[in-house]
C-alpha cells in the first residue's frame, strides 16, 4: 500500500494505491465547523443532490447509471463530527481490470454530476426534487421515536449538555425556513468555501489521478486545519430521567463523562478500559449483567474519542431497573478499585492490534482510516500497535477514576 | 484435496472430505491478513418435529437458536469467548431458518483459534441450571426484534402465507416456547444433527490449504455417529393461512408488507433459477430504477425504496415486500397491478449485469466469498465453481416464461399503523 497527498490550490487529494482490492472507492469531503441551524440544511442539501442533477435529472436516472458502471455504489451524505460537520460524496466501483475500460472515468464523472453540475436555474434548484428531499428530511425528525435505542441514547446526550454539537439535529423549526433559492446559496457557500479533500483507494494509474485533477476543480482556498474535538466534562446534579414508550423491551443508558485527559490516556488507555468494561463478549458487564444474571441479551460500553463521553446502554425489562443499575455501578467501582486481571489488559491489547491489522484488509475502511488520520489525527496502524503495548494497569485504574456519572436516562416499554 | 478455479473470479477453491464425513472449503487469499473460519451445520430452526433411528421427537420452536446459545457453556466454566478474545480473534455464532453457524476472524494464531472452535463446538455440556439462566437472555432478545418493526413485520408476512410449516415461527421461538425448552431437548438436537457428515467448515483468507487441513484433522477427534434421521414433511398447502392482518407499533409512519407464496413445482426450472429470475424480476419491476417506484414516491405514496426478501419453505418461495408508505391501501392495490406488466429485454440484461458485478464484488472480502460458498452448500449442497458463466447464461426467454408461470395474487398483506390508528 502506497500513500501519498498532493497539496492542490482547493483541496488536499490523498491517493492510497493497493491492488488487493477489485473494487476503487472515490470519497469528496467538504467540512466546517457546524452551527446548529445549519444541521437541516445540510441534510436537505444532500437529499436534493442526490435526487436530481442538470444530466440526470431524476432519482431513477441516477440509479440506472450506476447500474449501467456495473452496480458501482454512490452516496451522498452530511454527518456529525464532534464540533464539525463533514459533507462527504463517496463512490465504489468495479476496477476496468473486471469491466471495461473507460469505467473510472465513468464513474467519476457520476460523481461530478450529482456534485458540481446540479439542476438549478435561476439561482434556484429545481422544485420537485427540492420538495421531495425536503419531505424525508421531514419524516426522518417525526420518526425519530421509532428507533428507541437510538432515541433513548440521543435523549441522554441531551441531558447530559444540549449545547454540545454532537447533539444538533435535523428539526421542523429549520426545516420550514428553507426554500430552493436559500438552499443554493447555502450549496455555494459550501463549495466555494468548506475544506476538501479527496481520497482515492484502489489500484489506480497516474492518468486516472490525472483525469480526476481535472475534473474536480474548485475555487481556489487556503487549507484549514479544523477542530473536531468538543470534549465534555459536564456533571449534572440531577442523575436519573425516565421517560416510557409503547415497546416491549426498555432501554438503560449511563453517560460518563471525565476529568481533564491526555491524549494517551483518551486514545489507548481508553480503549482498554472500554474493553474490559462493557466492550467485548467477556466483558465485566457481559459476564454480570447478561451471563450472571440474564438481565438482557445486549450490553455494552462505547466511548467517543470526539465529545469524550462513555455511555453503556442495555435492552432490559422494566421492572429490573434499579437491579441493572446497581449491577452496572458496581462494576464501574470494580473498575475503579482495579478488580480486573493483567489478562484483561493483554486481552484488549491484542484485540486491538487485530484491528489494526484488519483495517487494512476492507476499501472501506482503509479510507476511513486516512479520512481519521488527516482530520482528528489519529495515529497509523503501525504506531497504534506500538502505542497501545505500552499501557499499564496501574494507568486503566487511574483514568477510571477520573471517570464520573453523569446522567441516566431510562426509556421505559410500555407495552406488556 | 481437490483444487478447483473459479473462473473469471481469480480465486482458487480447495475442497477435502474427511473420513468421518466433514467437508472443509478453502479459498485462500494472500493479498490479505486476515482469516474467516464458519464451522456450519445444515441444522435450523425449521427442524421440529423428526425421527432419529426410529425414535419420534417433538421439540419446542426456537430449539436451534437456544442450542447455538448454549454451546458456548463449557463443563470446566471456561469461556470460548474469553479464550478467543486471549487470541485477539472475534467469534460469533447464528441460526436461521436452514442453518447454525459458528464462527471466528483473526490474522494469526490459526491452529489456536481452529481448536477453541473445534472443542466447544463438539463438546457440548448442558445442565438444568445453564439452560434455565438462558432463558432470560433469550426473552429479552425476542423483545427485541418484536419491538423492530420491518423484523416483526416480515416475520408476520411469514406467520400468515404459511398454514403448517415451522417457519411461520420466529427463528428464536416464541417466549412459551423458550421457556419450555430443557436439557434433554438440546442433547436430542445436538445428538441428531452437530454430527461431521452434517457439518462442514469454511476457510477464506490467508492461509495455506494444506496446512489447514492439517489442523484441522489433528483437532477433530469426533467420530461420526450413524445417525438415520427422517425430518416431517408438513404438506405446506398453497394457499394463505390469512389473507390481510393490520396489527399497531411505535411507528410514526405506515409500513405496508405484502407476501406472495409461489409454488416452484408451477414451472420446471432449479431452485437456484428461481432465485435468480425472480430477484431481476422483482428489481426490475418495483427497484429504485424501476418507472413505478418513481412514480409512487412523486405521488408521496411511498416515502423510501422497496425492500424484498426470498424464502423458501418446501417447495415454496415466499417473496416478501416491505415499504414505508401513507397510503398502503391505494399502494396494495397498484402493486397488484403492476404484477401484470413485462419487463423488457433491455431491463434484463441491465440487471443482469449488475447480478455478474455484485458477484464479483462480494468475493473482494473473505467475509463475502465465505458467506457466498455457505449460501451454495445450504441450499444447493454444492458450490458452483462457474457461477460467473452460470449468471451469464442466464436467458430473457426463460425468465419471461418463469414469470408468465407465477401466480401473483396468492398473496397475504399486512399494514403496521401507529398505535393511535387503530
Amino acid at each position: 500500500m502506497n500513500y501519498k497527498i498532493e497539496q492542490l490550490p482547493s483541496y488536499n487529494l490523498h491517493i492510497i494505491k493497493t491492488n488487493k482490492f477489485k473494487n476503487v472507492e472515490v470519497t469528496i469531503c467538504f467540512r466546517r465547523p457546524i452551527t446548529k441551524n445549519e444541521r437541516t440544511i445540510r441534510s436537505v442539501l444532500v437529499n436534493t443532490l442526490l435526487d436530481t442533477s442538470k444530466k440526470y435529472k431524476t432519482g431513477r436516472e441516477i440509479e440506472i447509471e450506476t447500474e449501467e458502471l456495473y452496480g458501482s455504489y454512490i452516496n451522498i451524505y452530511s454527518m456529525n463530527s464532534g464540533k464539525c460537520s463533514i459533507l462527504g460524496a463517496t463512490t465504489t466501483f468495479l476496477n476496468e481490470k473486471y469491466t471495461e475500460s473507460g469505467q473510472f472515468n465513468r464513474a467519476i464523472d457520476l460523481l461530478y454530476e450529482l456534485l458540481l453540475n446540479p439542476n438549478v436555474s435561476n439561482n434556484k434548484f429545481n422544485e420537485k426534487s427540492f420538495l421531495l428531499a425536503k419531505d424525508i428530511v421531514k419524516d426522518a425528525i417525526k420518526s425519530r421515536k421509532d428507533n428507541p435505542v437510538e432515541y433513548a441514547t440521543n435523549r441522554l446526550f441531551e441531558e447530559i449538555n444540549p449545547k454540545n454539537p454532537i447533539t444538533f439535529k435535523t428539526n421542523l423549526k429549520d426545516l420550514n425556513k428553507i426554500n430552493e433559492e436559500n438552499l443554493y446559496k447555502y450549496y455555494l457557500d459550501v463549495i466555494n468555501n468548506d475544506t476538501i479533500d479527496i481520497f482515492v483507494v484502489g489500484d489506480v494509474t497516474d492518468k486516472m489521478i490525472k483525469d480526476l485533477k481535472k475534473k474536480f476543480v474548485f475555487k481556489k482556498r487556503a487549507y484549514q486545519e479544523l477542530d473536531h474535538y468538543t470534549i465534555e466534562h459536564n456533571i449534572c446534579k440531577e442523575v436519573i430521567t425516565k421517560e416510557s414508550l409503547p415497546v416491549k423491551q426498555s432501554t438503560i443508558c449511563l453517560g460518563y463523562v471525565f476529568d481533564e485527559l491526555s491524549d494517551f490516556e483518551s486514545r489507548y488507555v481508553m480503549k482498554i478500559l472500554n474493553y474490559i468494561l462493557g466492550g467485548s463478549s467477556d466483558s465485566l458487564l457481559f459476564k454480570t449483567v447478561r451471563e450472571k444474571e440474564s438481565l438482557c441479551y445486549g450490553i455494552s460500553s462505547s466511548y467517543g474519542l470526539l465529545s469524550g463521553g462513555l455511555l453503556i446502554r442495555a435492552g432490559i425489562d422494566k421492572n429490573n431497573f434499579n437491579k441493572t443499575k446497581k449491577l452496572i455501578l458496581q462494576e464501574v467501582e470494580n473498575l475503579k478499585n482495579g478488580q480486573f486481571s493483567l489478562d484483561e489488559i493483554k486481552k484488549g491489547q491484542t484485540c486491538y492490534e487485530n484491528s489494526c491489522i484488519n483495517m487494512q484488509d476492507s476499501i472501506g475502511e482503509i479510507s476511513s482510516l486516512y479520512r481519521s488520520i488527516c482530520f482528528i489525527k489519529s495515529d497509523t496502524p503501525e504506531n497504534r500497535i506500538k502505542n497501545i503495548k505500552k499501557v499499564k494497569k496501574d494507568d486503566v485504574i487511574k483514568l477510571a477514576n477520573k471517570m464520573h456519572l453523569s446522567k441516566i436516562f431510562f426509556l421505559e416499554g410500555s407495552i406488556k | 484435496m481437490k483444487k478447483t478455479n473459479i473462473t473469471h473470479l481469480d480465486l482458487e477453491l480447495y475442497t477435502e472430505k474427511l473420513a468421518n464425513g466433514l467437508e472443509i472449503y478453502i479459498v485462500p487469499n494472500t493479498k490479505i491478513n486476515d482469516v474467516y473460519v464458519t464451522y456450519t451445520t445444515k441444522y435450523g430452526s425449521n427442524i421440529i418435529d423428526f425421527k432419529n433411528n426410529g425414535k419420534e421427537y417433538n421439540v419446542p420452536y426456537g430449539i436451534a437458536h437456544f442450542l447455538e446459545h448454549k454451546m458456548f457453556e463449557q463443563k470446566d466454566g471456561s469461556s470460548p469467548f474469553e479464550e478467543f478474545d486471549k487470541l485477539g480473534a472475534s467469534a460469533n455464532a447464528y441460526t436461521n431458518n436452514i442453518q447454525t453457524t459458528y464462527l471466528w476472524s483473526c490474522p494469526d494464531n490459526f491452529e489456536k483459534n481452529m481448536k477453541i472452535l473445534l472443542d466447544y463446538v463438539n463438546n457440548p455440556y448442558f445442565t438444568d441450571k445453564n439452560v434455565e439462566k438462558e432463558k432470560g437472555i433469550i426473552i429479552e432478545e425476542l423483545k427485541m426484534y418484536e419491538d423492530s418493526p420491518f423484523r416483526n413485520g416480515i416475520q408476520k408476512i411469514k406467520e400468515n402465507a404459511l398454514v403448517n410449516h415451522p417457519s411461520r415461527i420466529d427463528v428464536g421461538g416464541t417466549i412459551k416456547s423458550v421457556k419450555n425448552i430443557t436439557k434433554e431437548n438440546l442433547y436430542d438436537c445436538y445428538n441428531a444433527f452437530y454430527n461431521p457428515d452434517n457439518m462442514f467448515i469454511v476457510v477464506t483468507g490467508n492461509v495455506e490449504p494444506n496446512n489447514v487441513i492439517k489442523i484441522i484433522q489433528k483437532h477433530f477427534h469426533k467420530k461420526n455417529i450413524k445417525n438415520k434421521i427422517e425430518i416431517k414433511k408438513y404438506n405446506e398447502p398453497l394457499r394463505v393461512n390469512c389473507k390481510k392482518q393490520t396489527i399497531n407499533m411505535n411507528v410514526t409512519i405506515p409500513k405496508f408488507l405484502m407476501g406472495i407464496k409461489i409454488d416452484m413445482n408451477s414451472y420446471p426450472l432449479g431452485k437456484k433459477e428461481w432465485y435468480q429470475y425472480l430477484s431481476i424480476y422483482l428489481d426490475s419491476l418495483i427497484g429504485p430504477t424501476s418507472k413505478f417506484n418513481d412514480e409512487l414516491k412523486n405521488k408521496k405514496i411511498i416515502t423510501e425504496n422497496f425492500s424484498f426478501y426470498l424464502d423458501e419453505a418446501d417447495n415454496y418461495i415466499l417473496i416478501t415486500i416491505a415499504v414505508e408508505s401513507k397510503c398502503p391501501t391505494k399502494l396494495e392495490k397498484i402493486l397488484k397491478e403492476e404484477f401484470k406488466k413485462k419487463i423488457n429485454e433491455e431491463t434484463f440484461n441491465r440487471k443482469k449485469k449488475c447480478y455478474l458485478s455484485s458477484t464479483i464484488k462480494l468475493t473482494d472480502n473473505i467475509y463475502g466469498i465465505n458467506s457466498l460458498i455457505m449460501g451454495e452448500i445450504i441450499r444447493y449442497n454444492k458450490f458452483n465453481k462457474d457461477m460467473y458463466n452460470q449468471i451469464k447464461n442466464l436467458n430473457y426467454n426463460n425468465f419471461t416464461k418463469l414469470i408468465k408461470h407465477i401466480d401473483f395474487n396468492n398473496t397475504t398483506i399486512l399494514y403496521i399503523k401507529p398505535l393511535k390508528e387503530k
